[in-house]
């Protein structure tokens, strides 16, 4: 298994938000979290990017205990983010926000492997990002924004991706083309971990499913599975 | 596309700016013969200014980390000239700057090591303390620093010992030489701060700078980036400690107190901190401000306080900032007519 997150609890100050929380991640695998707004889904993956320390349980990344590396450190393991709201450096233009990138991918194990060219990669997977790459962050749309957010995790050559709400307000057609991107993404066997809250979304991508509600993970199994669970649909339709 | 290819793009030569940097610096050297001697010698302190300044505002404008102790580096700086001078015997400007440096650089580590932990108001009351530690043992160690009299310095050599300063007009030959030694300075520490803000690590500062979150989850170690950057500030704060005392022929211990902390914040701000000739525009011209209010008028420091509240209600993106502002508001209209 690449990622194991086993038993976690996580706090936000005094509320406890995730309770005994447990997921995997294999090697070439699409992996979707669903669930409602406040169910969870942020706080799971920020505690796998370190962002929020974990009150207890474990989070191994390729048998490694990384539990309480700092985030810095979990990256340069090969763990890239592209966040719900992009995180791009409005100052910074579009080739200089994947230049910090790129600088560290060569410690990153896929990129010390050799013979990757994460940058190109991420560029193959996004060609629209080389015409807008002198363009300052600040002036990207929302859907530049969440372009160059993926092409910049992807060039520290990652080899899992966590991309939390990948697809939300976007357009259809822009939609199809993102999930294209996550195809690709899984073809050059990049491991991903989705944050979702449309269930269509992601069952039109992934391999499994994990469904969050209330800090806990109430299903887990394929899209099939889940969409066939009249209980996983209720608790998702609220 | 390839990493070359990304690269070409953010590496491209802004070819238009080196021009008018160019033209800039052949202005400065072609000057002095034509503004005397006394506006030779305010202008070499406004380069010297600019230095500090520049080296400031990598922390400030490119960091985020606003420092109220980059005194104590210009201090170190001066007070590292006087020792050599006084208790080893050298005179050479050369030999000041190559033992001076990494003086300046050690001190700026040490400091940086303890304040690059903190941000915000904690960041900046450390380092006040810090510097101002120093300023009580430089005034109160008498018998090692001069106390409140200082040190003095005599005019060094330069170019290793090729340009002496002795004899009849020795002064107006010490001026004259010392501006075109302090523009070549200038001149290189502007190219080394400009590769550095421009190389990837100047990069990582700015990312750090916006959201310092998202730049750790790009493997970015914080505290390691902020102290390299406040060492790197320091050493060039120091650097324009060592050109400064030279000039003024004496250090005393106000250089290391907290308003010569705010002097250069304020040249900084005068200048401004976002963009990379503010803090060399405002280094030059604050030099300017403060010797013709002091000349003016004995309530100097209310003068210099209401142009500082001024610069910050009408332009608080600084001087170079608005000029900015205003000619990119008219470029779009020039492209039209």
């Amino acid at each position: 298994m690449l990622l194991e997150v086993e038993a976690i609890n996580t706090f936000r100050g005094p509320a406890h938000i995730l309770r005994g929380v447990t997921l995997g991640v294999d090697d070439g695998e699409v992996v979707s979290l669903v669930g409602r707004n406040g169910a969870g889904r942020t706080t799971i993956i920020e505690s796998i990017t370190g962002l929020l320390p974990v009150r207890s349980g474990h989070i191994r990344f390729r048998g490694e205990d990384i539990t309480k590396l700092p985030p810095h450190k979990r990256a340069k393991r090969g763990i890239g983010y592209a966040p719900e709201n992009s995180g791009i450096f409005p100052e910074l233009t579009v080739a200089e926000n994947l230049m910090i990138s790129r600088w560290l991918s060569d410690k990153t194990a896929r990129g010390a492997a050799g013979g990757v060219d994460a940058e190109a990669q991420a560029l193959t997977v996004f060609p629209e990002v080389a015409k807008f790459l002198e363009r300052p962050g600040l002036n990207l749309s929302g859907g530049q924004k969440k372009m160059v957010s993926i092409a910049r995790a992807m060039a520290l050559a990652p080899s899992l991706m966590i991309l939390d709400e990948a697809f939300e307000g976007l357009a259809p057609v822009v939609v199809r083309r993102f999930r294209d991107a996550v195809m690709m993404i899984k073809g050059l066997g990049i491991s991903l971990l989705l944050a979702e809250s449309n269930l269509t979304s992601a069952a039109a991508i992934a391999d499994r499913l994990y469904v969050i509600d209330r800090g806990e993970i109430i299903f887990q199994g394929t899209p099939k599975e889940a969409l066939a669970n009249e209980s996983v649909m209720r608790t998702l339709r609220g | 596309m390839t990493v070359a290819a990304v690269s070409r793009v953010q590496y491209r030569p802004k070819l238009l700016l080196f021009a008018a940097a160019a033209v800039v610096l052949m202005l400065l050297a072609l000057l002095p013969p034509y503004i005397g001697l006394y506006q030779t010698q305010l202008l070499t302190y406004g380069l010297i200014a600019a230095i500090a300044a520049l080296g400031f505002n990598l922390l400030l404008g490119y960091t985020g980390l606003l420092s109220f102790g980059h005194s104590a580096f210009f201090g170190v700086g001066a007070y590292s000239v006087a020792f050599l001078l006084r208790d080893a015997g050298i005179h050479s400007m050369e030999l000041y700057i190559l033992i001076g440096l990494p003086i300046a650089a050690v001190i700026s580590a040490l400091f940086g090591y303890i304040c690059v932990r903190h941000t915000r108001i904690f960041f900046g009351i450390l380092t006040l303390a810090l510097s101002q530690v120093l300023w009580t043992l430089a005034y109160k160690f008498f018998w090692v620093t001069g106390g409140s009299d200082g040190l003095r310095v005599a005019r060094p050599t330069l170019l290793a010992g090729m340009l002496t300063f002795t004899g009849g007009g020795s002064f107006q030959r010490f001026i004259n030489a010392y501006y075109y030694y302090v523009l070549g300075v200038f001149a290189i520490c502007v190219v080394i701060m400009w590769v550095i803000v421009h190389s990837p690590f100047g990069k990582a500062l700015q990312a750090i700078r916006d959201n310092e979150t998202r730049a750790a989850f790009l493997g970015l170690r914080i505290s390691r980036f902020r102290w390299v950057s406040f060492l790197i500030s320091g050493t060039f704060t120091g650097l324009a400690g060592i050109l400064w005392v030279p000039l003024n022929g004496l250090t005393t211990p106000e250089v290391m107190y907290w308003p010569f902390s705010g002097e250069i914040v304020f040249m900084t701000l005068l200048g401004g901190f976002r963009n990379f000739t503010g803090p060399i525009v405002g280094g030059v011209l604050f030099t300017y401000l403060k010797t013709y209010a002091v000349a003016t008028t004995e309530y100097w420091q209310l003068l210099l306080g209401v142009v500082l509240v001024l610069l910050v209600m009408l332009l608080p993106t600084g001087i170079v900032g608005a000029i900015s502002a205003v000619a990119g508001k008219l470029r779009p209209r020039e492209k039209s007519s």
